[in-house]
């Protein structure tokens, strides 16, 4: 079925991190450019969608919530699956969910595909009179885990445009890299033709 | 954490113990409807006896069900052989492992619900039936019939008018009432003069069905379900999604419900539940109020139905099994053909493209209705000889001796090898090499019921465990009827206007309607006359 496409290249991030650190925020901020300061547990996101040119590509970012299931571990192992790039996200005022960013990344490793982009990202730094964590902090952290580190704000809006466009580049360099696309031939079931291999015949 | 602390007393509106495929389709409806449910699974992974779980879970598994089994319990009798130096987290065995047909109410469920983004399915078109010590494709569509080679001329017009019979079959009720009861094979034979083979084929490898036996009635259920779903989507009837099948469809459902508000809690048991007051407790102690009901998969009775199982992983990739392009196969032993076997032996064979094993590896999954010992021994037989076929299919510089009266022509005066003759060679192939098993495990697993009829008045409802059909049968119908138990309605059953985060999702989910009513068309003008069954069919796509 021949469906003109609106992007050149479909990318799927996930966010994962502590509960309250505020990842709904970030990716409201980024996909609506809204902003919902009441603390609201995780109802009724799934994933959102936001396309952006980026050197003449035009790249679609799916981007994934964690659904409320981070708050007691029970993040589905199928969340992991064919994610591209996944976003850490802590609270630069709940050391907590800093000490935590270890755990959730050995989980990213169990179940994540080898070689996503990852990318630290410590939220709230505007609340500088709150700030449990250091810049340093995160930096270190990031270094040990051999990923780059960024602090922001979605409700001061910094760097949230700046997070998720630097990862959407880490991968568009690793996917022009890679040879060709691989040939999966999954079935797309919504629209009812295989995405690769036979068509249909009837 | 501040979310972490929970309060002394947590409300819900609806506890659902057990995150098997039906509990988690009734979560994720009753979420969707608007009802506040707590999900709790005793496991530390979700899918219960639905899971596909990695070796350690695998390991941890047997051991727990050896120490804790009885008459009530899903599984028994579970003896694990692994071989060392394998990577646990490589593996996905699957401990109940189903097969999705194309055309099938789960199939709609899963589209309408939008579980099915979060899946990868893959085509699943090979269904061999073991006959005469080879395997035979089984030819489930009109083409085939019409270019076998090895059916008669006769038999072509036989198959012909049985398929065109059963495509509206349940419409034509004068042909088979008087067999409704009746063992489908007398009904074949004296309707429409199908005999042995395609018997054979028409029961086991397209309905699945585990002996000639079975009523008419439900068997041509059984075999228009394989009919009706070629062409959906390719040319194969069947799909499965990857890493695991039921396991992993009942987490899809569990994430649609958490994104419709359901909590989780795994590695948590419910340890009482007072119906008078309505407060369970949690095995950490905590105390749940709980407003409406309780959906239990625990504290059920064994049903009439057991199934005793087999998983080998075998270091091959079984790719001589598989269609181009695809990673997984059928293969069914019929009633009698591995040492006086009553039931036919089924094996789900999956590639590394499954996502269940590494790369050069496959798993088959053998199961039987026959039970314990003589459950077992069938299994066995089985084995060996999916051990020789795929030896010597494999096998690439294979010799025999050809003699000359072994060959013929055909009219172009190219020479073949008699088939007989090559049958007869195979038979006596000793393969050289031998295979080597990296996992095998047998168990029994029974079908498990609820002791008591329950009522709209009852606050304990019991689910019950999967269905032993190697696809998955009738399971919308029982999330249905439990989600009726707890809202008096399937009405609203999954009835919800997604909020659109993406536009071609929905631009998608449209032609898909169109197509599968483009499809249903096309079938209709292929039988001439019969139209009101497939209308229905795409009917409850556009739900």
């Amino acid at each position: 079925m021949a469906s003109s496409r609106n992007y050149d290249i479909l990318i799927k991030l996930l966010l994962i991190g502590d509960s309250g650190v505020g990842k709904s925020c970030l990716l409201l901020r980024f996909s609506e450019d809204s902003f919902t300061p009441s603390f609201i547990t995780t109802i009724g996101i799934d994933f959102k969608i936001r396309t952006i040119d980026l050197d003449g590509k035009r790249i679609k970012m799916q981007i994934w919530d964690t659904a409320g299931q981070e708050r007691f571990r029970t993040i589905t192992t199928a969340y992991y699956r064919g994610a591209m790039g996944i976003l850490l996200v802590y609270d630069v005022t709940d050391e907590k969910s800093f000490n935590n960013i270890r755990n959730w990344f050995s989980n990213v490793e169990q179940h994540a595909s080898e070689g996503v982009n990852k990318l630290l990202i410590g939220n709230k730094c505007d609340w500088e009179e709150k700030r449990a964590v250091s810049t340093e902090q995160g930096k270190a952290l990031a270094n040990e885990l051999g990923i780059p580190f960024i602090e922001a704000s979605a409700k001061a809006n910094i760097n949230v445009e700046e997070a998720f466009v630097s990862l959407a580049r880490q991968i568009k360099q690793r996917v022009d890299l890679a040879s060709e696309p691989q040939q999966t031939n999954n079935i797309d079931i919504s629209s009812g033709t295989k995405s690769a291999g036979n068509g249909k015949c009837c | 954490m501040a979310t972490m602390t929970t309060s002394a007393t947590e409300t819900c509106d609806v506890l659902i113990y057990g995150t098997g495929l039906i509990e988690s389709i009734v979560a994720a409806a009753l979420a969707w409807q608007g009802t506040n449910v707590l999900h709790i699974d005793s496991n530390p992974y979700y899918g219960g006896s639905w899971a596909a779980l990695n070796l350690d879970e695998l390991k941890a598994w047997t051991d727990r069900v050896n120490e804790t089994a009885t008459n009530n319990t899903p599984f028994s009798d579970a003896y694990l052989y692994i071989s060392r130096n394998l990577d646990p987290r490589k593996y996905a065995i699957d401990l109940s492992p189903h097969i999705l047909f194309t055309r099938s109410d789960l199939l709609n469920l899963l589209i309408k619900s939008r579980v099915s983004r979060y899946l990868e399915f893959k085509p699943l078109g090979s269904f061999h039936t073991f006959e005469q010590d080879s395997f035979e494709k089984v030819p489930g569509t009109k083409e085939d019939i019409f270019t076998s080679q090895t059916l008669t001329l006769l038999t072509k017009r036989s198959l012909m008018r049985f398929m065109k019979f059963v495509i509206d079959w349940e419409q034509n009720t004068a042909v088979w009432q008087e067999y409704k009861d009746e063992p489908i094979s007398k009904f074949l034979e004296e309707k429409f003069g199908l005999d042995g083979p395609q018997i054979v084929e028409l029961v086991h490898s397209i309905g699945l069905l585990p002996t000639p036996n079975a009523p008419t009635e439900l068997a041509l259920g059984r075999i228009t379900r394989y009919l009706t779903s070629m062409h959906v989507y390719g040319n194969f009837p069947a799909m499965y999604s990857m890493y695991g099948t039921g396991g992993e469809l009942a987490q899809g459902f569990c994430r649609s419900a958490a994104v419709a508000g359901a909590v989780y809690r795994l590695g948590t048991k419910l340890k009482s539940f007072d119906e008078t007051t309505g407060e369970a407790e949690l095995d950490s102690g905590e105390k749940i109020k709980v407003a409406e009901k309780v959906i239990s998969s625990e504290g059920t009775v064994p049903g009439d139905e057991e199934i005793t199982r087999m998983v080998a992983v075998v270091e091959k990739d079984c790719k001589e099994w598989f269609a181009e392009g695809e990673s997984a196969a059928v293969v069914v032993f019929p009633v009698d053909t591995l040492d006086g076997n009553r039931f036919a032996v089924q094996v789900l064979v999956m590639g590394s493209g499954s996502g269940q094993c590494p790369p050069g590896q496959a798993i088959w999954y053998l199961s039987t209705q026959d039970r314990g010992e003589q459950g077992r021994k069938d299994l066995y037989v089985a084995l060996e000889k999916l051990e020789e076929s795929i030896l010597r299919e494999s096998t690439e510089n294979f010799e025999f001796d050809v003699n000359e009266e072994d060959i013929s022509y055909l009219p172009n005066g190219l020479p073949v090898i008699s088939s007989v003759r090559l049958g007869e060679s195979l038979r006596n192939f000793t393969p050289k090499e031998s295979l080597k098993y990296l996992l095998k495990l047998t168990y029994s697993q029974r079908l498990t019921v609820s002791p008591i009829e329950p009522t709209a008045a009852s606050k304990l409802i019991h689910s019950v465990a999967p269905s032993i059909d190697l696809a998955f049968e009738d399971i919308v119908d029982q999330a249905k009827s439990l989600y009726e138990l707890v809202t008096g309605t399937t009405d609203d059953f999954f009835d919800v206007d997604f909020e659109d985060e993406d536009d071609d999702a929905t631009a998608t989910a449209a032609a898909a309607d169109s197509d599968i009513r483009d499809i249903a068309e096309d079938n209709d003008e292929d039988v001439a006359g019969h139209h009101s069954d497939f209308e229905e069919v795409a009917g409850e796509m556009t739900i």
